[in-house]
């Protein structure tokens, strides 16, 4: 498949919008996120990989993040690489409709966005090295490797081909996310609209590359026993995202099994994720399952990809 | 002490012989070792000189004249019954000093001066010292300048218990209005524009403050004067058994004055130094290493990367990873280079650069949490100076290419393989604290003096560890701050060393372990009765067993030492054949020599022989020159010699292509020795 759609890339640079939705976050990460950026997009301007750079920050908190003043701290640390707007949602968006969003707001000429968390901190060569396979036909998205935790899911060592991507740090060319038709808001709420995002790129016939070159830091830890540590948002979100994705992606059985499970659970999170699903899918609120015959979407365990190891 | 002691003192006399290992003795060695071209009427200025005994040997050794300048007339008196010049002078303020000392002088030229235990004296030295400095520049002369040790372990170690001995004469005479060490000596004289050209101290082991003989901490066989006396010896090898810091000096620029206030204003020191060390082999893993210490929380850090024997290339390219940093980061960031040493030579170098209050080891595949600083700083509030050690998982990696970038590949779930906390008893028997995880505080490297070994190849930081951990203390902390990348299939330690290298540097840590006395932290003997009844039980519970054990461990021990035994004499009589060989080796390379000589004269015979039958053309000459000459062919060909080879030197030669190069006789030898 090529790329008849995107301008040419290279010289002199593609047109870059970077996006991410705060909630609650602290300034401070957010000024270390600009200054990270600001730095990668000075040397992938100066490399003629980017032209003009914007970066879209949305605001899903009940009380803005930024001030004035945190604003023009944020402006400083860009040190004019690029254009910062913020919106300030009044809402809790949640990550599928705040991007969809910011994207909504993007120039006519963009020819990528960049989608990252806001607690992520992007390395200085990140830019050139995410955009380097999109020089071949078919690349739908690049995803980032995050550090210190490595995501366990598995890629080719050689080609970098993946079955998902992760929007804490994904670069996707712009025509694309507009084919595709955005994130899935309606389904997801923040959890798995990027997985739902990167299979129905995929289902386009497009490849998902996932480059270990290319990383960023996101702040994850580990207990004490070196166990990951998930958020109780964390818990409910992903546990109900994980009912409608077996659901949108045809899986009927291992839903039912797994709804059976949570019903049966005494984990609230659980509980609750199977009631909202079941009354949506009362109300008729459920999107229209897809790919049947999976040829795009592969359930495997309780993974929507296999993983190199348990995390 | 021997020497000095100077005016005022009622207790004793200050007429000191010359002595060669005396200050007078040092100062004469100085003199000579440093001798400039003078003129044969220069003259020495002695201040405060006493009874000036170095006079004559001076005098002799240096063709100088010898004048003695001092306040107390018995002491000049006798200078001048023994024929020498001789001044009374009241040494003090700057200008009249000065002045003083250039009337003396006159025109007459002053190849040197020397001030002798004088200074501590004196009631404002300073000034008495910048006008020597002064006079010193205008005369260009050199000085010596000696004064007491303060810092004598004698004295240092009774002071360190309250204990303080102010005597008669001597390294505490009572008339010393001022003490000095060697760098606040060094830091005086240059503030006088006296700047050090070499010094000679003299010594001894066991000063005039060597009293009481049984006190805990002076007497040899303690085992905490024994402790004290090698963490002296670790941090200020030169100067614990100083009685007298000599130096010579040239005049110079005088140093600004530093203020007495600076031994205690707050220094600007960041919190944590982290040391990276890499051989530029693998930048991508780099990159990952300093993108994780710019996440960090708590950003009160430097980073200073030590390249080690980098190339060109690998130079270039660790500069430009670190300049494509954010600004705050490279700001943060410094590279130093070194060329030699083991992997243990740059965590010295760094720790030796390394500002901060503490000093951390983050090798340039290591992997830091956001809170890893900021771990080490809650740490640091509950055990301020201690060790600070937190936590990490273990998790196998290797290098991936996709699309022509290296990467690196997480390939298991990461484990926290090592203990939660830290635990010295367990660490006596090996390593279980992976160097990240630690925080080390400043002063062990730079107070106490405890380095790196750099004879060890593997372990060091182990034994780092061992000989940080129970002098400072440990705060732990069970919390994960980091991953420790384990490469499972690509280079790392564990693949560029053998197992009995690690073996070895295991056992020499555990020597060095063994040769010295242990500080335990509380509870400890709690954990050794613990240990020890449990033992007893065990052995109470089996006793066959355990004896069978013993036996079977000594008879093992037994055959161990006897097999050893072999092994040395085996050795030995290989040393000795091998001399023997090397011996007949070197004669018959002689012999050799004198045959090349044999037979280049035959190829000169023949060029004659060629001539003459060109010449003349008599086939009888012809044929009897030509008998004559395979004759002496026959007598000196190299074959003759290789023949005579003895039988140990050819099997030696035999052995080995290598052997033979080395002994000299390179591929003709082999060649040679095969035929014969």
């Amino acid at each position: 498949m090529s790329y008849g759609t995107l301008p040419s890339f290279g010289h002199p640079g593609a047109s870059l919008q970077i996006q991410a939705v705060l909630y609650n976050n602290d300034p401070v990460d957010a000024t270390r996120m600009v200054v990270a950026l600001a730095r990668a997009v000075e040397l992938a301007h100066s490399d003629g990989d980017i032209s003009d750079v914007v970066l879209r920050l949305g605001d899903s908190s009940s009380i803005p993040v930024l001030d004035k003043s945190s604003f023009d701290q944020l402006t400083t640390a860009a040190r004019r690489t690029m254009e910062i707007e913020y919106d300030f949602f009044a809402e809790n968006l949640g990550s599928a409709k705040g991007h969809n969003r910011l994207a909504s707001h993007a120039k006519g000429e963009t020819d990528f966005i960049w989608i990252q968390n806001p607690d992520v901190i992007v390395s200085p060569r990140l830019i050139s090295i995410v955009l380097a396979p999109f020089r071949r036909a078919g690349v739908g998205q690049v995803e980032a490797k995050q550090l210190p935790i490595e995501h366990p899911k598995e890629y080719d060592p050689h080609t970098g081909e993946t079955e998902w991507t992760t929007t804490a740090c994904v670069m996707t060319p712009f025509p694309i996310y507009k084919e595709v038709g955005g994130f899935d808001a309606e389904s997801f709420f923040m959890y798995c609209d990027d997985v739902d995002f990167a299979l129905r790129i995929r289902e386009l016939g497009y490849r998902l590359i996932f480059q270990p070159a290319a990383i960023c830091f996101h702040d994850k830890r580990l207990s004490d026993e070196g166990a990951w540590l998930p958020t109780g948002a964390e818990r409910y979100y992903s546990a109900e995202a994980a009912l409608m994705m077996l659901h949108k992606w045809s899986y009927p059985e291992a839903l039912a099994k797994i709804l059976a499970d949570f019903r049966e659970s005494s984990d609230p999170d659980l509980l609750n994720a199977a009631r909202v699903f079941l009354e949506r899918r009362e109300h008729g609120e459920l999107p229209s399952p897809r790919d049947p015959e999976h040829r795009v979407a592969r359930f495997e365990g309780v993974q929507w990809a296999k993983h190199r190891f348990p995390l | 002490m021997s020497t000095m002691i100077k005016r005022g003192n009622q207790h004793a006399t200050y007429d000191n012989p010359f002595q060669p290992d005396s200050v007078y003795g040092h100062m004469l060695d100085l003199l000579v070792e440093n001798r400039i071209q003078a003129a044969t009427d220069a003259i020495h200025l002695d201040l405060g000189c006493g009874y000036g005994r170095v006079a004559e040997p001076l005098t002799a050794r240096l063709g100088y004249r010898y004048v003695g300048v001092d306040k107390d007339q018995a002491g000049l008196d006798s200078l001048a019954a023994r024929g020498f010049e001789t001044h009374r002078l009241v040494l003090g303020e700057e200008e009249e000093t000065l002045e003083a000392l250039r009337r003396i002088v006159g025109d007459r030229r002053v190849a040197g001066v020397s001030f002798l235990d004088t200074l501590e004296h004196l009631a404002d030295g300073d000034r008495t010292l910048r006008a020597i400095g002064r006079f010193a520049a205008e005369k260009r002369a050199l000085v010596v300048i000696s004064v007491p040790n303060f810092a004598h372990a004698d004295i240092a170690a009774k002071l360190l218990l309250g204990r303080l001995d102010i005597t008669d004469v001597g390294l505490l005479d009572h008339t010393h209005t001022r003490t000095f060490t060697a760098r606040g000596l060094d830091t005086t004289l240059m503030t006088a524009g006296l700047h050090k050209v070499a010094e000679k101290n003299t010594r001894v082991r066991h000063s005039d403050q060597h009293f009481p003989t049984d006190h805990s901490l002076l007497a040899e066989g303690t085992e905490i004067g024994g402790l004290l006396r090698s963490l002296r010896a670790a941090v200020d090898p030169d100067h614990a058994d100083v009685m007298q810091l000599v130096r010579l000096c040239a005049p110079g620029p005088a140093a600004a004055a530093t203020p007495w206030n600076i031994a205690y204003l707050p220094e600007q020191r960041p919190f944590l130094s982290v040391i990276t060390r890499t051989q530029g082999r693998r930048l991508h893993t780099l990159r990952e290493t300093l993108l994780c210490l710019h996440g960090q929380t708590d950003g009160d850090i430097e980073v200073i990367v030590i390249g080690h024997k980098l190339t060109f290339a690998q130079l270039k390219a660790v500069e430009r990873l670190i300049d494509d940093q954010p600004e705050e980061m490279r700001a943060r960031t410094r590279l130093l280079r070194i060329n030699d040493g083991g992997r243990t030579r740059p965590l010295n170098t760094g720790f030796a650069a390394a500002t901060g209050h503490y000093i951390a080891i983050l090798d340039d595949d290591d992997i830091p949490f956001a809170h890893w600083v900021e771990t080490f700083r809650e740490l640091h509030k509950n055990g301020p100076g201690r060790m600070l050690r937190a936590s990490c998982v273990r998790q196998s990696v290797r290098n991936v290419t996709v699309s022509g970038q290296k990467g690196l590949r997480a390939e298991d779930t990461p484990k926290r393989v090592y203990p939660a906390r830290f635990d010295l008893f367990e660490h006596l028997r090996g390593n279980r604290t992976p160097p990240l995880t630690i925080a080390f505080p400043r002063g062990a490297f730079h107070d106490l003096g405890i380095h790196f070994d750099e004879t060890l190849t593997t372990t060091e930081d182990w034994d780092y560890i061992l000989r940080v951990a129970p002098l400072v203390g440990v705060s732990s902390s069970a919390a994960v701050t980091s991953v420790y990348r384990w490469w499972e299939t690509d280079e790392s330690s564990r693949t560029l060393h053998d197992q009995e290298e690690w073996d070895r540097n295991y056992l020499t840590t555990l020597r060095k372990m063994d040769a010295a006395p242990l500080l335990l932290p509380p509870a400890s003997t709690a954990r050794l009765r613990i240990l020890l009844d449990g033992w007893d039980k065990m052995v109470a519970a089996n006793p066959d067993r355990l004896r069978d054990e013993a036996e079977n461990l000594r008879a093992e021990l037994g055959r161990c030492q006897a097999e050893l035994e072999n092994c040395q004499a085996e050795l030995e009589n290989c040393q000795a054949e091998l001399e023997n060989c090397q011996a007949e080796l070197g004669n018959c390379q002689a012999e050799l020599e004198n045959c090349q000589a044999e037979l280049e004269g035959c190829g000169t015979r023949l060029n004659v022989l060629k001539t003459t039958i060109e010449m003349h053309g008599d086939p009888s000459q012809l044929r009897y020159e030509i008998d004559e000459l395979n004759r002496a062919i026959e007598r000196s060909t190299i074959l003759r010699v290789a023949r005579r080879v003895p039988p140990p030197v050819r099997r030696m030669l035999r052995g080995t292509a290598r052997g033979v190069w080395r002994v000299g006789g390179g591929r003709l030898w082999l060649r040679l020795l095969r035929r014969c």
